[in-house]
C-alpha cells in the first residue's frame, strides 16, 4: 500500500482501473461532488496519462491533491481533498 | 442523480469544462426549454440543446415541412416533406439524443393557449417567423416571468438578445414597440435568407440558453447584437428598460395578450 | 443640425440614399424632425421605412415611436430594422 494511505484518513475510494482520460477525471470529479467539504477521496488508476492528467485537472477545478503514489507495478493512488467550490 | 456510463461518455466533452462538471450536467438534465418555431432558428437551436442533454425541449410550430424549408431548416429531411414540423423535429432530436423528452405543440399558438404552454418551462427561445407571434411570445414571457432569448433573421443579417423584464431588464417591446404597419418590412416572398445565417443566430440562441441554465459566462440580457453575415461584422449595443414601454414600462397600456393579424400573406422567409 | 446616419440592413434603401453611410443636414432638433426631412428629400416611402429603431452614438436606443427624442449636432445614428424572420 502507498505510504500516504497508511496515515491519511480516506473517506471514499473509487477504482478507475481500465478507464482512460477524460473519464478518469470526470468520474473523480463526480465522486467528489457527492462528498462533504474536507473529505478525502482515494482514486485508483492504471492508465499512465491519468496519473498526471487527473491531479492536474482536479487542481484546476480547485481541489487539493494530497498525494500521488504507486500502489504496485501497474496501479497508482491519487489522494484528493474535497473543497467547497465557488458557485 | 447518478450518471450512467453512457451519459458520462456522451457528455464527457462538456463535463470537463470549468463551470460545467456533474453539477452543470445535472442542471441541463433538469432544464426545460421551450422553442417557438421549428424552422430556420429553431432547428439549429433545438439540435444543440438536445445534444447538450437539455432534459425537456418543447417545440411549437403549426406548419408542415415543405421543400423550400430544407435549404436551412436542418431538423427536417426530404423524406419528412408533408409531415408536421414538430413531428419531424421530434424524430430528429430523439435520434440524436434519446434521453431528451421532446414535447410537441402542432397547434397554432395564440393568446388562448400560450401562457398555459410556457408556464412550466424555464426558458423560452423565439424562433418565430412572423411579427404577430414574435410580439405574442414576448408579451406572454413578460406575464409569465420567463427569460426570453430572441433571435431574428433577414437576408444576410440577424439580431439577438435576451430579455428579462421580470429582472428589471428591457423586453422586446422596449426596443420595437409595435408590429410594423403593412408594407414597412420587405415583402415576405422577396426577402430571402441565406441558410447559414439562420444557423449563426440559432446557435447563438442555443449558446445563450446553455449559459443561462449553467449560470456561466456573460448573459445577453441588457445587450443587443446586430449581425451582418456578409461582412461578418457584429455591432453590440447596451439596451435598457424603456420607461415608456407599452408593456413593461411605468404606465403600461398593454395588459392582455394580443393576437395581431398577419401582416404578410405568407411566411416571412 | 448635422448628423451621421448608418443603415444596418435596409438593402433596398441603399441605392436610393446612395450608400449605407451618409451625412444629413436638417432643420429641427428631434428624431421626428429628421424623419420629416428624410421624407421631404427621399419620399414618404423612405421616411416610413426608416421610422424604425435607432441607436444613437452606439449606446442609446431610440424606439421608433419616440418622435420627440432630442438629437444633438454631430450625433451618429444607426438605423436598426425590424426583423421578423425565423
Amino acid at each position: 500500500m502507498d505510504q500516504s494511505s497508511k496515515t491519511q484518513k480516506i473517506d471514499e475510494e473509487i477504482n478507475l482501473k481500465g478507464k482512460i482520460c477524460p473519464y478518469t477525471f470526470i468520474e473523480s470529479m463526480l465522486a467528489l461532488e457527492e462528498m462533504k467539504v474536507g473529505e478525502v477521496l482515494r482514486i485508483i488508476v492504471d492508465y499512465p496519462p491519468a496519473v498526471c492528467d487527473v491531479p492536474a485537472s482536479l487542481k484546476n477545478e480547485g481541489y487539493e491533491v494530497l498525494d500521488v503514489s504507486a500502489v504496485n507495478d501497474t496501479d497508482w493512488a491519487i489522494l484528493v481533498k474535497n473543497k467547497e467550490l465557488e458557485e | 442523480m447518478k450518471f450512467s456510463e453512457e451519459q458520462i461518455h456522451r457528455y464527457s466533452r462538456q463535463m470537463i469544462l470549468p463551470g460545467v462538471g456533474g453539477k452543470g450536467q445535472r442542471k441541463l438534465t433538469e432544464a426545460k426549454v421551450f422553442i417557438m418555431g421549428a424552422g430556420g432558428l429553431g432547428s439549429p437551436a433545438a439540435l444543440y440543446l438536445a445534444a447538450a442533454g437539455v432534459g425537456t425541449i418543447g417545440l411549437a410550430d403549426s406548419d408542415r415541412v415543405e421543400i423550400h424549408n430544407l435549404q436551412r431548416q436542418i431538423l427536417h429531411r426530404t423524406c419528412d416533406i408533408g409531415l408536421p414540423k414538430v413531428e419531424s423535429g421530434k424524430k430528429t432530436l430523439e435520434s440524436l439524443n434519446p434521453e431528451v423528452k421532446v414535447q410537441i405543440y402542432p397547434e397554432r399558438v395564440t393568446s388562448a393557449n400560450i401562457r398555459e404552454i410556457i408556464k412550466d418551462y424555464d426558458l423560452v427561445l423565439d424562433g418565430s417567423d412572423n411579427f404577430p407571434t414574435r410580439f405574442l411570445v414576448n408579451d406572454a414571457c413578460y406575464f409569465e416571468k420567463k427569460t426570453l432569448i430572441s433571435g431574428a433573421i433577414l437576408r444576410f443579417e440577424g439580431q439577438l438578445s435576451t430579455f428579462k423584464p421580470h429582472a428589471n431588464g428591457p423586453c422586446y417591446r422596449c426596443l420595437f414597440p409595435e408590429p410594423p404597419p403593412p408594407g414597412h418590412v420587405p415583402s415576405c416572398q422577396e426577402a430571402g435568407i441565406l441558410g447559414a445565417v439562420a444557423g449563426i443566430i440559432g446557435l447563438f440562441q442555443a449558446n445563450e440558453a446553455l449559459k443561462e441554465i449553467l449560470g456561466i459566462g456573460k448573459s445577453m440580457a441588457g445587450r443587443f447584437l446586430a449581425c451582418d453575415a456578409l461582412e461578418l461584422s457584429f455591432h453590440e449595443f447596451k439596451i435598457e428598460k424603456n420607461p415608456h414601454c407599452l408593456l413593461c414600462g411605468e404606465n403600461p397600456t398593454i395588459t392582455e395578450l394580443i393576437d395581431y393579424t398577419q401582416t404578410c400573406p405568407g411566411p416571412v422567409v | 443640425m448635422k448628423i451621421g446616419l448608418r443603415l444596418y440592413g435596409f438593402d433596398e434603401l441603399v441605392p436610393i440614399l446612395g450608400g449605407k453611410e451618409l451625412e444629413i443636414q436638417f432643420e429641427g432638433h428631434t428624431y421626428g424632425d429628421l424623419i420629416h426631412h428624410l421624407g421631404e428629400k427621399y419620399g414618404d416611402t423612405v421616411a416610413k421605412l426608416l421610422r424604425q429603431q435607432v441607436i444613437r452614438n452606439s449606446r442609446q436606443w431610440i424606439p421608433g415611436n419616440e418622435l420627440g427624442f432630442l438629437l444633438e449636432d454631430g450625433d451618429r445614428l444607426m438605423f436598426i430594422p425590424m426583423m421578423g424572420g425565423g
